[in-house]
């Protein structure tokens, strides 16, 4: 296999971008631009010749998993953290699921809603009914809610 | 207690670390890999970690940022103290020298 430095670098950077997916994007944008400038200074100053030289200098940049939970701390203890609602609605998928979730609810109380209107009339409550008609039935209780 | 020593410094170095760097910019302003190399490994054991620290520093208005010309290679973005960054710094030099004072005094004692 032909030694690529490039395509080292890129890998390595793909694999920080995708361990950093909590950060704000800008955020990861800039972190991920930062330490690329790092690898370049690096390798302009220590030339890498092999493929074993470029896998140690990356090992000294780091594990980009660890880089990217040092980003998420500074990002908690620095100031106010993501609200939770934020964090929520940045994964499409997840509002998707909540979306379909809410409208089966709404239908379930829109079915419960239409049974007991069309109950026996005396369990019938004066909503849904014209004001007049529950009076047509001589419930005393139901005309005096209505009056 | 040799088990606990390894994340013991680990604790030690992440309360430190932003003081140390506020006291090398300082100095003088630095970029990023620079600093880094002035830090050493005995501050930094994983390099690219500085970056983010050097973000909060910026965003806590302690550092400010300006990208200057390189003479080999792209531009650089040079770290330098703020004025809130240096009375951070006179307040932790403060605290440290009565910190360390205390600490020094309990592990000399116990030597002597």
């Amino acid at each position: 296999m032909s030694y690529d430095p490039e395509s080292e670098i890129k890998q390595y950077l793909e694999s920080l971008s995708s361990a950093a997916h909590d950060l704000p994007r800008a955020r990861r944008r800039e972190l991920v631009s930062e330490i690329e400038q790092h690898i370049r200074q690096a390798l302009a100053e220590s030339p890498c010749d092999d493929q074993g030289e470029m896998i140690a200098l990356l090992a000294h940049v780091g594990d980009p998993v660890e880089i990217a939970a040092a980003a998420s701390d500074q990002a908690e203890d620095g100031r106010t953290p993501l609200p939770a609602t934020v964090a929520f609605l940045r994964r499409p998928r997840r509002v998707i699921i909540a979306l379909a979730a809410l409208v089966v609810v709404a239908l379930a109380i829109a079915t419960a809603g239409w049974v007991q209107t069309y109950q026996p009339l005396a369990f019938a409550p004066a909503y849904g009914l014209p004001a007049g008609s529950v009076n047509t039935i001589g419930d005393s209780d139901h005309g005096a809610l209505v009056g | 207690m040799v088990a606990v020593a390894g994340s013991l410094i680990s604790q030690l170095r992440r309360g430190v670390l932003p003081y140390c760097v506020l006291a090398l910019l300082a100095e003088e302003e630095r970029y990023g890999f620079d600093l880094v190399k002035a830090l050493g490994e005995e501050m930094v054991t994983s390099e690219g970690t500085i970056y983010p620290l050097l973000s909060r520093l910026r965003r806590d208005g302690l550092v400010e940022t300006s990208w200057q010309e390189s003479p080999s290679g792209p531009p650089r973005r040079y770290y330098s103290l703020t004025a809130a960054g240096r009375s951070s710094l006179a307040a932790f030099e403060d605290e440290w020298s009565r910190f360390g004072a205390a600490v020094d005094h309990f592990i000399q004692g116990r030597r002597t």
